[in-house]
């Protein structure tokens, strides 16, 4: 298992390019004079972001190639993941709905994201407990973490959409206009397309919830723990979100308490995701208990 | 080979003056088809409704020569125009059409009309042969000064007007104009420029209301808009993403009453006050989330500010274009 601790390498070297991309857009949004300067910064940004994502990718490649599964098996490769998803959500947010979220943005999600993966990465970055799992020879737990992290790609993705949500609308209540903040997308497009984040993750992540039950139930896992732990989070993960898109859409809360409530329920969902990795922890239990915690999943 | 610029504007000319030397096409046709440059080598007139300008390069050059010819054409006493006018030489005279080219002598610092009118009037004395090597020169380095202005530095970037200021704000809230349905209360010299900038970007459907219907009515049909009764100001302001309040009245358009209800009837949907009337056309009392509004000083205080950045810019951009002036002389005096 040696390889996969050594290509960390890579993912460090991703996560200090993304926070120079980051870096560097920060200062360019912040020029107000020199646009040729301005224009060299920005490709500067572009260039590195690219890079980072390049780097990222092969890192993840890496990965997959030396554990022979999607990285997604512990908390370590979601973060990861997520990271990757941040900057790729970009592309697509562009080509989809023509949003132009500011590149800095999605880099310094990627670097935060990064920053924390490697935090505890002791107990983060476990090879994953099941070599396979299956019922009737499909694989339930990729899938599970499949549509699991797509939905949790889309929620980080929509808390990056509400986070410059906060910042427009707070510079309109401030009465602040410097150039930086008239080049944020407007409210309408960024609650527009949170909210549409949000439905396609619940989406994925409802997917994610059935087919780690179905997985979990398969192997007769569903009373340990970690199980009822990460039902639990997961089934409260999702009512959040569905509840605050439900009374979006009602008009029973404002835009503006869909923003708070939608980032406060993402970042308390990333900081319960560490809850799992505790659990995973925890003493192995006593002779003649028939459940095992090794054969419990990883995530 | 000297080179010479006068210019009256608005800042050393009376307007009454600027008035009758401004040149019509027809005039300026006949000045060019004429004699009376032949005096100069080299000869550009550039005439807009702030400014009449010669640029002239010769062997033998004189304001008074310059004045003169104006005088001519418009009955002004030379004496008068040589008074109320800025007289240029040489390097001197090159920074001065940079400056002009560039917006930064302009009214509003950093309008890019200007760029267009003396592309044009160059246009016009290059077409009838009255430009030649050093004009030729000196023009076309302005129009790179001009672009280089715009592009490197902060020049033209905020906005100066209220009404601009007004639709600025409006695009960060809502994005697209064409799809924001605009109500203008008032139809003042506030409401007028509002409503045209609101139109001038593109909003979808714009409504003129006053307590006069024809003069509702009237500014409507100038600037493409509708007309609607003052009475249906409250009903109107439901389906509308922008209100605008410049009307002159004792009491606010809306009371708290109503504006909370028509918070409450617009499905969540932002509402944008601005409100340009003194005393205040609506009240200061309701908030809410989805409740925008932007006083008279706001937008007073963000176009200021944005002016205060354009004359910075200007100073660094006047700096630059001193060299540049230079550098483009010195090449002739070689």
């Amino acid at each position: 298992m040696n390889e996969i601790f050594e290509n960390r390498i890579w993912f460090a070297c991703a996560g200090a390019i993304f926070g120079a991309s980051c870096v560097l857009g920060l200062i360019a949004a912040k020029r107000t004079r020199g646009n040729a300067t301005v224009r060299g910064i920005r490709f500067s940004e572009l260039l590195l972001s690219v890079a980072g994502w390049l780097f990222l990718t092969f890192a993840l490649g890496q990965r997959v190639s030396a554990t022979g599964h999607l990285p997604f098996s512990n908390i370590f490769e979601i973060f990861q993941s997520l990271g990757w998803c941040a900057l790729f959500s970009t592309v697509l947010l562009r080509a989809v709905w023509g949003l132009c979220v500011p590149v800095f943005a999605a880099t310094g999600t990627a670097a935060v994201l990064c920053v924390l993966s490697f935090v505890n990465v002791k107990t983060w970055d476990l090879p994953s407990a099941f070599s396979e799992s299956s019922i009737a020879g499909t694989p339930w737990i990729e899938l599970h973490v499949g549509f699991a992290t797509v939905g949790y790609a889309c929620f980080s993705a929509a808390a990056m959409i509400w986070w410059l949500f906060l910042l427009q609308n707070s510079a309109l209540r401030r009465r602040y206009t410097h150039r930086f903040f008239a080049k944020l997308p407007d409210l309408a497009a960024l609650e527009r397309i949170g909210r549409r984040l949000c439905s396609a993750g619940l989406v994925f992540f409802g997917f994610g919830i059935g087919g780690g039950v179905v997985a979990l139930s398969g192997n007769s896992h569903l009373g340990s723990r970690l199980a009822v732990y990460k039902i639990l989070v997961s089934a409260l993960i999702f009512c959040g979100f569905a509840l605050v898109l439900f009374l979006r859409r009602k008009n029973k809360i404002s835009a503006l308490k869909f923003s708070r409530a939608g980032l406060a329920i993402f970042i308390s969902a990333i900081v319960l995701l560490g809850g799992i990795a505790c659990l995973r922890e925890a003493p192995p239990p006593s002779p003649g208990n028939d459940v095992p915690a090794q054969t419990e999943e990883a995530q | 080979m000297k080179l010479l610029a006068l210019s009256c504007n608005f800042r050393c000319t009376q307007l009454s003056v600027l008035e009758r030397l401004s040149f019509s096409r027809e005039r300026l046709e006949a000045l060019y088809n004429g004699t009376a440059l032949d005096v100069f080598s080299e000869c550009a007139v550039v005439s807009t409704c702030n400014r009449i300008e010669i640029y002239a390069a010769g062997n033998e050059l004189s304001e008074g020569i310059a004045a003169k010819i104006l005088s001519e054409n418009s009955g002004v006493p030379a004496e008068a125009i040589l008074k109320q006018s800025e007289f240029f030489s040489d390097a001197e005279a090159v920074a001065h059409l940079f400056n002009v080219a560039a917006g930064l002598d302009s009214r509003m610092v950093g309008e890019a009309e200007i760029f267009g009118q003396v592309k044009q009037a160059y246009e016009t004395a290059f077409a009838h042969g009255k430009t030649g090597v050093v004009l030729n020169r000196v023009f076309q380095k302005s129009f790179q000064a001009a672009k280089w202005a715009r592009t490197h530095t902060g020049i033209a970037s905020g906005q100066i007007s209220v009404g601009n200021v007004a639709v600025e704000l409006a695009g960060r809230i809502f994005g697209e104009m064409e799809r924001c349905a605009v109500l203008v209360v008032g139809t003042g010299d506030a409401g007028r420029k509002t409503a045209q900038a609101f139109v001038s970007r593109g909003a979808g459907n714009v409504l003129v209301a006053s307590r006069n219907f024809e003069r509702a009515r009237a500014l409507a049909a100038e600037i493409g808009a509708g007309a609607v009764e003052l009475d249906s100001v409250a009903g109107r302001a439901i389906h509308a993403d922008i209100v605008v309040g410049c009307a002159s009245v004792s009491e606010p358009l809306l009371s708290e009453k109503t504006l909370r209800e028509i918070l409450r009837s617009r499905s969540g949907n932002p509402l944008f006050l601005i409100d340009l009337g003194m005393p205040r056309n609506f009240p200061s009392g309701v908030t809410s989330d989805e409740l925008w509004i932007y006083g008279l000083e706001d937008l007073a205080s963000i176009a200021n500010e944005n002016l205060a950045a354009r004359e910075r810019e200007a100073a660094v951009c006047r700096e630059e274009f001193s060299c540049r002036a230079e550098r483009v002389f010195a090449r002739f005096e070689r």
